[in-house]
């Protein structure tokens, strides 16, 4: 029994506290390592180590991404492009011939997203839409136009597992060339007729 | 021999535990914190640590548990302020009496006693931080000592000179 003031009880008290040796070697691991992060001289150093992980990351998953079972990247590329090439030559009449947008969002009502028009077709003109399907999705296919008359067909649909696995890829299938990319949960697919060679 | 950045830590840890009166989420409200300072590469510095740790644990308890003191009057103020200065108990007691006393206080009061009598904060250094005006502090801190002191049964009261 010890008769002090108030304060030195206190101060005594807390003064016996002591984090754990584990979590002060944490903390102070932590605190090396963004010193290194942020030192400019061994900022560069750390960047590369950085950079030369994530890069052998990279090289190390690939071939699993393209081969796991179930996420076969090129058969899976190759089949949207596919079907996006035979929807666009099929040169299907529009369900809703229009050039307003907004119109043909209200219009295609049976599908499970709400269509967008992206930064790519920014400067191509509206001339109507269709529901298609691709990989058994239902799909928009928007038809439209450039200043020069030449025709395009831009599809989108709500990705599945496998088909938002891809990757931004353009490929030609017969006389059409197909861009396809994935963005905010949708798969877009863009058609064009390729010029006849000479 | 203990370096700058464990005693800084250290103190940080002891503030975390006035506020949760609990050694993990001690030491979890100051991980949360360093890491934080780190991020922002902010000051290593106590205040700055001791605001991160007090913001993330005032988020974990979604201020339900700070509680408005009212300030008392200035001139009663001035007095408690006085008396705070030279009404210093004198009490036996063994570390588990006090440990049971401090698990009686809110969190805000524990951190006020930490921070005046541990740390060696002034009211207006406590109030910068809490955000609480200086009043305020002087009230919690007269209140709390007396309920600390209750708690740990009647003191001998020192005659002021």
């Amino acid at each position: 029994m010890k008769s002090d003031s108030l304060d030195e009880h206190l101060r005594a008290h807390y003064r016996a506290e002591q984090p754990s040796e584990g979590l002060l070697d944490r903390m102070r691991s932590i605190a090396e390592l963004e010193d290194a992060a942020a030192s400019p001289r061994r900022r560069g150093l750390f960047l590369s180590a950085v950079l030369a992980a994530t890069l052998a990351f990279v090289l190390w998953s690939l071939p699993w991404i393209s081969q796991a079972p179930g996420i076969p990247q090129e058969s899976m590329l190759r089949a949207v492009a596919e079907e996006i090439a035979l929807n666009h030559e099929g040169h299907y009449e529009p369900d809703v011939p229009s050039a307003e947008f907004s119109l043909i969002v209200a219009a295609l009502d049976r599908l499970d997203f709400q269509p967008v028009l992206p930064e790519r077709a920014a400067d191509l003109e509206l001339v109507g839409a269709r529901y298609c399907s691709l990989q058994g999705n239902i799909a928009a296919q928007l038809q439209l136009r450039d200043d020069a008359g030449k025709r395009f067909t831009l599809y989108q649909a709500r990705h599945g597992e496998q088909i938002g696995k891809l990757l931004p890829a353009e490929l030609d299938v017969g006389t059409t060339h197909v861009e396809v990319w994935t963005h905010r949960g949708l798969v877009f697919g863009l058609a064009s007729t390729l010029a006849p060679k000479p | 021999m203990r370096d700058e950045l464990e005693t800084l830590l250290v103190r940080g840890y002891r503030y975390g535990l006035s506020l949760t009166h609990d050694p993990d989420r001690a030491e979890d409200l100051l991980q949360d914190a360093w890491v934080s300072v780190l991020k922002a590469r902010g000051p290593r510095e106590i205040g700055y640590l001791f605001a991160g740790i007090r913001s993330r644990f005032v988020d974990q308890t979604r201020r339900k548990r700070i509680e408005l003191v009212e300030a008392l009057p200035p001139e009663e103020l001035e007095r408690i302020a006085d008396d705070e200065r030279s009404w210093q108990p004198e009490i036996s007691l063994g570390s588990k009496d006090l440990e049971a006393a401090l698990a009686k206080l809110r969190p805000e009061e524990r951190e006020i006693l930490f921070l005046q009598a541990v740390e060696g904060f002034t009211a207006k250094e406590i109030g910068e931080l809490t955000g609480r005006p200086r009043g305020t502090v002087l009230s919690l801190l007269h209140r709390t000592r007396k309920k600390l002191v209750r708690a740990l049964g009647e003191p001998r009261r020192e005659a002021k000179p």
